[in-house]
C-alpha cells in the first residue's frame, strides 16, 4: 500500500510540473506580450518600451522566464494581480480557495452519495414506470445546458418562491455592523464540518469492532452527539447568524451542481449494480440465507461501487468546470469565478495563478479517488 | 482434383474468390471485392439498426437531430424566399416597425425579438446550422485523432503508447473549460479554430485510451496472425483489419464528442469568449449583455436558446447510448 | 433453528418436485416429477448430462430460484416439514443452518473484497450461532482446523488463496452452522486431479466426523462412485434410476444408466467395447412425450412414446423409471 502511494505522489507531481510548463507556455504564447497591459501607453517612445522590457526581463526567452516564475512560485511569490491592484496573487488565491474547494467537496460528496443510493435502490427494484421516469430524469439532468439550468434554479428558488438569496456570497445588510470578517467565519464554518465529518468517519470504524447488538445504537448515539455539539457550538459562539447568512448563500449553488452530477452517477451505479447482481458470490449470499438488504447493500453495493469510484476520477475535471459555470451564475466568489474575471481582463499573474490552483485541485481529487479506490478494492493494493 | 495455379513470383498478392465447378475446376468469381464487402457492410447494417430501433432512447434521440436538421436545412431557404432578408436575417437583421425591443413573441416574430431587434426563431435556427456543423466537425477531428493513434498504441505498444497513454492522462485531468477560458480570452479563436480544438483534445483525451484497449483486443485475435502470415506489412494490418473493426466505436464517440463539442461552444460563447456570429450561446450572452438576464417577463430571450441547446445535447448522448448496446452487447436488455 | 433428532425415517424427502423456468420461449421443464430420500448420514450423489436438471433441483431444494423460476408441483420434507410452503423469511433460517450448499465454480462464491473470515462470519451471525466476536473467532478457527486450512488465512482476502485453498475455506464456510444437509454441486470439477482426490477423502472423512447428510452432484462418475452411499441418475428433469452405488455400478437397469457405465473404460477389468450413447439430450422447451429417452433408447417400443415410466422398486431398494429395464450386469469392478 505504501509504494503504490509512493508512486502515485511521485506521478502526480511529475504531471503537475508538465502542467505548469504548459499553462505558462500556453498564456505566454497570446500575440503580443504581457507588457502590453502595462506598455501600451502611446506616450511611451519605442526605447522607453524596450528599456521597460528589458527590465521587467520580457526579452528573454520563455523557458528562462518559466524558470524564474517557477523559483519564485515556490517560495510563495505568485506576482501581483493587475485586476486586484495591489493585491498579491496568493493573498487573492489563499482568500478564495477554500470557497471554492468546499463548493467541489460538499457537491462531488453530496451528489455521489445521492446518486449511488439512487441507483442502488433503482437496480434492485427493475422495470415498471419508477424506473423509466428516474433514467429520462436522469438523462434530463446529465445533458443540460448548465447556464440555463442555474438561471432556472434561480428563477424558480429565488424569484417565484423567494426562498434563497439571488446570488453572491453574502447579504450586506446582514453584514453591515458585524465584528467578524465573512471569510473569518466561513473558514471556521468549513473547520468545524470538516472536524464532524472525521468524528463521523472514526465513530464508524469504532463501532464496526463492537459486538453485534450493539454496533446500531452505538452509531445513533454517537452521531446525535457530534450534531447537537455542532449547533451548540454554532449557537453559542455569537456568530451563528452570520454562518447561517453564508450557508443560506450557498444553498443554491450547491444544489444546482449537486442535481447535475447526480444524474450520471446514478445511471452508473445502476448499470454496476445490475452487473454485480449476476455473479456468483450474490446467489452464495442468498444461499446463506442472509436478507435481501443485507445482501445489497453489503455484498452487491460494495462491489457494484468500484466503477463508481473510477468514473469520479474520470469526473473530477467535469465537476471543477461546473464549478466554474455555477459560480458565474450565482455571481458566487470563488476561483472559479476569479478565473474567468481575470481572464476577461487579461490579468495575466491572476490567471496563471488561478490555473495553478485548479490543477492541484484536480491532482489532488484524483489522487484520493485513486487511495479511495486501492482502499476498496483488496485485488489492486499490491501492483 | 481442382488446379491451383501460382501467380507469377513478382505480381501483388490480390485476394480472389473462387468456387468449385461442376467438373471440379475452379472459377474465379469476378465480383470484385469492395462489392462483396459494401454488401457485407449493407448487411450488418440492416441487423444494427434492428436492433438499435429496439430501444425507444435512440429513436427519440435520432427525432430529435431529425427535426433540428430540418430546421436548419430550411433557414436558409425562408431566408431567401419567405422572410424580408432585411427583417429576419439573424445577425444583421433589423425590425423597424416595433419601438422597443426585445418584443414578445407575436405574429410576425414568432419567438419574439432579442435586444437588439433581431428575429429569434431566425436566430435559433442559424444556430442550429452552426451547432451542426461545429458539432460535427469537431466530432470528426476527435474520432480521426482518437482512433489513429488508439491503434497506433495499441499495435507498437512501448514508448508511443506511454506517451499518449500519459497525455491522455493529462487532458483527462485538466478542467476544460478553464483551459479554453483562458486560450479563448487570449487568443482570437473563430468558429472553425474552435471546433479543431475540441477535437485535438478530444481525440487525444479519454477517447483514446478506450479506443487503445479495444485495439488490443482484436490485435490478438487470430485473423491478425492469419493477415501477417499471408505477408501483410504494418500498414497493411493497421489500416485493413485493425481500424475497420474499430469503426463501430469510434462512431459511438463521435456521438458523445458532439454532445460536448455543442455544450463546450454554448458555454465559451455565453461567457462571452468568442469570436461567433450567432450561436445559440451567443444569444444567452446578448441578453445578459443587455440586462435582461434574470428577467423573467423576458423569457423568451433565454428559454428557446438553452432548450434548444439542452435538447440537441441530449438528442446526441441518447443516440450514442443506444449505439452503446449495439456495439457492446452485453448492455443489451435481455 | 433447533435442530431436534426427530424419528422421521429420512432426513430429507422429495416427493413429485416439479419445476419450471418461465422463458421468452415458452416453459423449460428443468425438474419433472422428481422424488428421492436421503437419511441422516448418508452421502447422495446426483450424477446426469449438463443440463439434465442436478443443479436446478439444488436450486429447488433451498428455493434460490430465479424470478422465472416456479415450483408447480410437489414437497421437500426436511424432518418431516415441507419447505415448499414456507414463506421467504421462514426459508432464510433454514437456509445455511440446517441446508447449506458449496457451489460449482466455488471460487466465485466468496466476494473479492471482503475478508474470508468476515464472509463465514456474517452467517453465523445471522443464524445466531455466536454471540460475540471472540465466540466467532473460536468457531472460525475450528472450522479451518476441520478443513485444514492454517488459521492465519482467516484475516486474508480470496484473491490470495490458491484454488485448492479457496475449495476449502467454501467448505468451511457450508460447514459453518453445522448444517444436517450439504449439497456439493460438483465441488471438485474445477480443480486438477490430484487436489481433488485429497478434498475427497478429506471431504468423506468430514461428513463421517460430523455425521451430516450429503448430496453430492457431478457429472464425473468416477468421482461419485468414489464417495456416495447412493446414486440418483437424472436424465432431461426427471430421476431415472436410484440405487445404492454398488447396484447402480454392477446391475445399472436403466437403458441410460447402461449407456452411462459402459461408457468408462476401467483400468482393472477384462477389455471390452466401448458404448457410446447416440444423439442428444432433448431440448427441455418441449420435451419428447412420454419417457424423455425414448428418442436415444435403442429398446424404445410404442408404450415408451406414450406412457409416462414411473420409478418403481425392483428389489432391495433399487427403483428405476423404465418399463424395460436391462437384466445383463456389467463387470465393473
Amino acid at each position: 500500500m505504501r509504494r503504490f502511494l509512493f508512486r502515485r505522489i511521485a506521478q502526480n507531481i511529475f504531471t503537475f510540473f508538465l502542467f505548469l510548463v504548459l499553462v505558462y507556455v500556453l498564456v505566454d504564447a497570446q500575440p503580443g506580450d504581457f507588457s502590453n497591459v502595462y506598455l501600451n501607453d502611446p506616450r511611451l517612445s519605442p526605447k522607453q518600451r524596450t528599456i521597460l522590457r528589458e527590465s521587467l526581463g520580457l526579452d528573454k526567452p520563455v523557458m528562462e522566464r518559466f524558470v524564474q516564475w517557477l523559483g519564485n512560485a515556490a517560495q510563495g511569490d505568485l506576482g501581483i494581480s493587475f485586476s486586484n491592484y495591489p493585491r498579491p496573487v496568493l493573498d487573492v488565491i489563499a482568500e478564495r480557495a477554500p470557497r471554492t474547494i468546499m463548493l467541489f467537496l460538499t457537491a462531488t460528496i453530496l451528489s455521489y452519495s445521492i446518486g449511488f443510493l439512487a441507483g442502488k435502490i433503482l437496480a434492485w427494484r427493475r422495470g415498471g414506470f419508477l424506473e423509466y421516469a428516474t433514467t429520462v430524469t436522469g438523462v434530463g439532468l446529465y445533458t443540460v445546458f448548465l447556464p440555463w439550468f442555474g438561471l432556472l434554479m434561480i428563477w424558480l428558488f429565488s424569484f417565484t418562491l423567494g426562498l434563497f438569496p439571488i446570488g453572491k456570497f453574502v447579504d450586506p445588510i446582514v453584514w453591515r455592523r458585524a465584528p467578524v470578517e465573512a471569510n473569518d467565519v466561513f473558514l471556521r464554518l468549513m473547520l468545524t464540518i470538516f472536524l464532524a465529518s472525521i468524528l463521523f468517519i472514526a465513530l464508524f470504524s469504532y463501532s464496526r469492532r463492537l459486538n453485534p447488538g450493539q454496533r446500531t445504537p452505538v452509531r445513533l448515539v454517537g452521531s446525535g452527539i457530534i450534531i447537537v455539539a455542532w449547533f451548540a457550538y454554532w449557537a453559542s459562539s455569537g456568530m451563528g447568524k452570520y454562518a447561517a447568512d453564508i450557508l443560506h448563500h450557498l444553498f443554491l449553488p450547491i444544489l444546482t451542481l449537486t442535481l447535475v452530477n447526480f444524474a450520471g452517477t446514478m445511471l452508473l451505479t445502476r448499470n454496476s449494480m445490475l452487473e454485480t447482481l449476476r455473479e456468483d458470490y450474490i446467489m452464495a449470499a442468498r444461499a446463506k440465507g442472509l436478507p435481501d438488504q443485507v445482501i445489497r447493500d453489503k455484498h452487491a453495493a460494495r462491489n457494484a461501487l468500484l466503477p463508481v469510484v473510477t468514473s469520479f476520477v474520470l469526473a473530477v475535471a467535469f465537476v471543477l468546470d461546473g464549478g466554474v459555470i455555477t459560480e458565474t451564475i450565482f455571481s458566487w466568489p470563488g476561483m472559479g469565478l476569479t478565473l474567468l474575471e481575470a481572464a476577461v481582463v487579461q490579468d495575466i499573474p491572476m490567471v496563471i495563478g488561478a490555473l495553478v490552483f485548479t490543477g492541484i485541485l484536480a491532482l489532488t481529487a484524483h489522487l484520493i479517488a485513486d487511495i479511495l479506490y486501492a482502499f476498496l478494492d483488496p485485488r489492486i493494493r499490491y501492483t | 482434383m481442382a488446379e491451383i495455379t501460382r501467380p507469377k513470383p513478382g505480381t501483388p498478392l490480390r485476394p480472389q474468390l473462387g468456387r468449385l465447378g461442376p467438373q471440379g475446376e475452379v472459377q474465379v468469381i469476378e465480383t470484385p471485392l469492395w462489392k462483396i464487402r459494401l454488401r457485407l457492410l449493407w448487411r450488418s447494417f440492416q441487423s444494427n439498426f434492428k436492433i438499435f430501433l429496439e430501444n425507444p432512447i435512440g429513436l427519440i434521440g435520432l427525432a430529435i437531430i431529425l427535426l433540428f436538421a430540418f430546421m436548419a436545412a430550411i433557414h436558409p431557404y425562408l431566408l431567401e424566399n419567405v422572410w424580408n432578408r432585411n427583417v429576419y436575417d439573424p445577425v444583421i437583421g433589423i425590425d423597424q416597425t416595433i419601438t422597443f425591443h426585445p418584443a414578445p413573441p407575436s405574429a410576425q416574430h414568432l419567438l419574439g425579438t432579442d435586444p437588439l431587434g433581431r428575429d429569434v426563431l431566425s436566430q435559433l435556427m442559424f444556430g442550429t446550422r452552426a451547432a451542426f456543423i461545429l458539432g460535427i466537425l469537431a466530432a470528426f477531428v476527435t474520432v480521426t485523432i482518437a482512433t489513429t493513434v488508439g491503434a497506433l498504441s495499441a499495435y507498437y505498444g512501448g514508448a508511443i503508447d506511454t506517451f499518449f497513454m500519459r497525455l491522455a492522462d493529462l487532458i483527462i485531468m485538466t478542467p476544460i473549460i478553464s483551459l479554453l477560458i483562458v486560450m479563448s480570452a487570449l487568443f482570437e479563436i473563430g468558429f472553425t479554430h474552435l471546433a479543431v480544438i475540441i477535437g485535438l483534445l478530444g481525440g487525444l483525451g479519454g477517447a483514446t485510451i478506450i479506443i487503445k484497449s479495444q485495439a488490443l483486443t482484436i490485435k490478438v485475435r487470430s485473423y491478425i496472425e492469419a493477415a501477417r502470415v499471408a505477408g501483410g506489412g504494418n500498414a497493411h494490418i493497421i489500416f485493413n483489419h485493425i481500424i475497420p473493426n474499430l469503426l463501430p466505436l469510434s462512431f459511438l464517440y463521435m456521438m458523445f464528442s458532439v454532445t460536448s463539442a455543442i455544450a463546450l461552444e454554448a458555454v465559451l460563447s455565453f461567457f462571452g469568449l468568442l469570436n461567433i456570429r450567432m450561436s445559440w450561446g451567443l444569444m444567452i450572452f446578448t441578453t445578459q449583455r443587455a440586462g435582461y438576464l434574470l428577467d423573467l417577463s423576458k423569457w423568451w430571450l433565454i428559454f428557446p436558446a438553452g432548450l434548444a441547446i439542452t435538447m440537441l445535447c441530449a438528442a446526441f448522448y441518447l443516440v450514442g447510448r443506444a449505439l452503446d448496446e449495439v456495439v457492446n452487447p452485453r448492455l443489451r436488455k435481455r | 433453528m433447533d435442530k431436534i433428532h426427530s424419528n422421521h425415517e429420512y432426513l430429507l424427502k422429495v416427493e413429485n418436485l416439479t419445476m419450471h423456468y418461465t422463458t421468452r420461449g415458452g416453459e423449460v421443464s428443468a425438474v419433472d416429477d422428481v422424488s428421492f430420500t436421503v437419511r441422516r448420514g448418508e452421502t447422495m450423489g446426483l450424477v446426469g448430462e449438463s443440463g439434465c436438471g442436478k443443479t436446478s433441483v439444488a436450486l429447488t431444494l433451498l428455493k434460490l430460484l430465479p424470478e422465472n423460476g416456479i415450483i408447480k408441483g410437489g414437497h421437500i420434507y426436511l424432518d418431516g416439514m415441507d419447505l415448499v410452503k414456507l414463506k421467504e423469511d421462514q426459508m432464510r433460517r433454514v437456509r445455511w443452518d440446517r441446508i447449506s450448499m458449496i457451489f460449482q465454480a466455488a471460487m466465485n462464491s466468496l466476494n473479492p473484497v471482503y475478508k474470508v473470515s468476515d464472509q463465514i462470519v456474517e452467517a453465523l451471525e445471522y443464524h445466531n450461532e455466536v454471540r460475540t466476536n471472540q465466540e466467532a473467532r473460536r468457531r472460525l478457527k475450528d472450522l479451518f482446523t476441520l478443513v485444514g486450512l492454517e488459521h492465519e488465512m482467516l484475516d486474508r482476502y480470496p484473491h490470495e488463496y490458491s484454488g485448492g485453498m479457496r475449495q476449502r475455506a467454501v467448505i468451511a464456510m457450508a460447514l459453518a452452522c453445522h448444517p444436517d444437509l450439504v449439497i456439493a454441486d460438483e465441488p471438485t470439477t474445477a480443480l486438477d486431479v490430484i487436489v481433488q482426490d485429497n478434498l475427497l477423502h478429506e471431504m468423506g472423512d468430514l461428513q463421517k466426523k460430523l455425521g451430516m447428510s450429503m448430496i453430492f452432484i457431478s457429472h464425473d462418475i468416477a468421482v461419485v462412485a468414489q464417495v456416495c452411499d447412493r446414486i440418483g441418475v437424472m436424465y432431461a428433469g426427471r430421476m431415472i434410476e436410484i440405487g445404492t452405488t454398488e447396484q447402480v455400478f454392477k446391475r445399472p437397469l436403466h437403458p441410460y444408466t447402461f449407456g452411462l457405465m459402459s461408457a468408462f473404460p476401467s483400468i482393472v477389468g477384462p477389455k471390452r467395447e466401448l458404448a457410446t450413447l447416440p444423439g442428444e439430450p432433448p431440448n427441455l422447451l418441449d420435451p419428447p412425450a412420454g419417457c424423455r429417452f425414448h428418442p436415444r433408447c435403442p429398446f424404445a417400443t410404442e408404450d415408451c412414446k406414450r406412457y409416462v415410466p414411473v420409478l418403481r422398486d425392483l428389489g432391495g431398494g433399487h427403483f428405476v423409471a423404465c418399463d424395460h429395464p436391462m437384466e445383463a450386469s456389467l463387470g465393473n469392478p
